[in-house]
């Protein structure tokens, strides 16, 4: 199956009402922190466009890489739990095309929260700091949009992974936020030093250390690179290594 | 010289240590209208299963239309557990299997009218009762005008003008020259529209005749169904 295919495939799927109703949430949830960093740059006076841009960024990055994970898993286990991708298999599509077309999802959404970002930073930046449109674009970090794009592929890529491991949409719904939480337990951990964790190794720690940075750093990359080639690789063995049972 | 368009031989599949299907051998030949017959829990959905390569047999072999690299996409199936998009609507769940087998959406309208789904396209697939996605299924397995048909338990959940419905589309695809292969428990339907009937019983193909021998030999098909299966 080609590639157009499979996109005009995902596309029909991403409509569907759950994730619609996910999009609101996903509005909802990015909005809070922003009005957040908001009232703490105008407190602190920045009036940067880069460092606002920054502060738009840093407000995406939790919730961001949460709700990929999320939509990964909720997207995906609805197939799983309602049977249409054995059906789908049973009429031709295969595990690779399945497989590629979550990737090509993830890859869009990172994308569709990235627009988002970007949006809210030109909206709220010609408002709040009253930057003309020349240095709003100026203050636009390229390397920290590879970053962010980085940092949520690994969401995404994680959520791929557990859904297509566990196969419970319910589970990983719950799993996600509590991991999350977890992860940012350990981090205060480390970075207070009350216990010696290798926190910057975790795929939450990892993914969100990589979101924050505005510059090219090459050991916080090769670790996203690295947990993300993992997780790949198991996710695709969930799918390939499991009989296709009824539901 | 009639061409066979499903070959089973040898199919054994285990789940754990319980043997499901026992040493299967079956041929489907084309333009026929063959029902597998067998109680629940005989082995009927995991002999489809293995069909349509979702389940990999212990031992044995499947090959369906001559072991086409498009086979799958030449078969039109409905499933025992429907498989549609729950949140979505009837036309979009059809759109996604036209996309699957690379078919124009232009078919979906006559589609739905066949199974008088027409007033229903814009309905999510939740909101429909059990026997209207029943149809549904029809229609989404008759999408590009398939050869080979893997219906499994399509009578469930139909009222009785569904099944009046049934009788007239396979009575219509037999004799278009479609290869029809159901799997069911209902003795009535399959005396009333199979050509060959096969039973199955505790994984094990018990006999397989035409329709007129087992008039012949067994008189009715419950006498057939019964000789091989222990009430």
């Amino acid at each position: 199956m080609d590639l157009s295919t499979i996109l005009k495939i995902e596309h029909t799927k991403l409509f569907r009402r759950s994730n619609v109703l996910f999009f609101f949430l996903f509005l909802y949830l990015i909005i809070t922190p922003i009005g957040r960093g908001l009232d703490m740059m105008q407190e602190e006076g920045v009036v940067n466009a880069t460092d606002f841009y920054i502060g738009i960024a840093d407000s995406f990055s939790i919730f961001g890489m949460l709700l990929m994970a999320i939509f990964i898993v909720n997207s995906t286990g609805n197939e799983f739990n309602e049977g249409s991708y054995r059906k789908s298999l049973a009429i031709g599509l295969s595990k690779k095309s399945f497989f590629t077309g979550k990737l090509l999802l993830i890859i869009i959404a990172a994308f569709i929260v990235i627009f988002f970002s970007l949006l809210i930073y030109f909206a709220f930046g010609a408002l709040t700091i009253k930057a003309s449109f020349y240095e709003l674009i100026n203050g636009i970090n390229p390397v920290s949009i590879l970053n962010q794009f980085t940092a949520l592929f690994l969401a995404g890529i994680f959520g791929l992974f557990f859904i297509a491991g566990f196969r419970n949409r319910t589970i990983g719904l719950v799993f996600f936020p509590f991991w999350f939480f977890t992860e940012f337990i350990v981090f205060l951990l480390d970075v207070t030093e009350t216990a010696r964790i290798p926190s910057a190794y975790f795929p939450g720690v990892a993914g969100w250390s990589l979101y924050n940075s505005s510059k090219f750093d090459p050991e916080l990359f090769i670790i996203a690179v690295i947990i993300i080639s993992i997780f790949l690789i198991c996710a695709w063995c969930g799918l390939i290594l499991r009989e296709e049972k009824t539901t | 010289m009639r061409k066979s368009v499903i070959e089973v031989k040898n199919l054994t599949k285990y789940f754990n240590k319980s043997k499901i299907l026992d040493n299967i051998s079956l041929s489907v030949e084309n333009g026929e209208v063959f029902c597998l017959l067998g109680p629940n829990g005989s082995g009927k959905t995991t002999l489809v299963n293995c069909l349509l390569s979702l389940l990999k047999p212990q031992k044995g072999e499947v090959q369906l239309l001559n072991g086409s690299a498009d086979a799958k996409r030449e078969i039109g199936l409905i499933m025992e557990d429907d498989g549609f998009y729950r949140d979505m609507s009837v036309e979009k769940n059809l759109q996604i299997i036209c996309l699957m087998k690379n078919i124009d959406f232009k078919v979906i309208p006559g589609l739905l009218e066949k199974v008088l789904l027409t007033g229903h396209r814009k309905k999510r697939v939740k909101k429909l009762s059990q026997g209207m996605r029943k149809r549904l299924a029809i229609a989404s397995s008759l999408i590009g005008d398939p050869q080979l048909l893997i219906w499994d338990e399509p009578y469930n959940s139909l009222d009785p003008p569904g099944f009046q419905f049934m009788r007239d589309l396979i009575s219509e695809l037999h004799s278009e020259g479609k290869t029809i292969f159901i799997c069911t428990h209902l003795l009535d339907e399959v005396k009333r529209t199979a050509t060959r009937v096969g039973l199955i019983y505790r994984g094990q193909l018990k006999a397989v005749y035409c329709n007129n021998e087992i008039e012949k030999k067994f008189e009715t098909i419950d006498n057939f169904f019964f000789h091989h299966v222990p009430v």
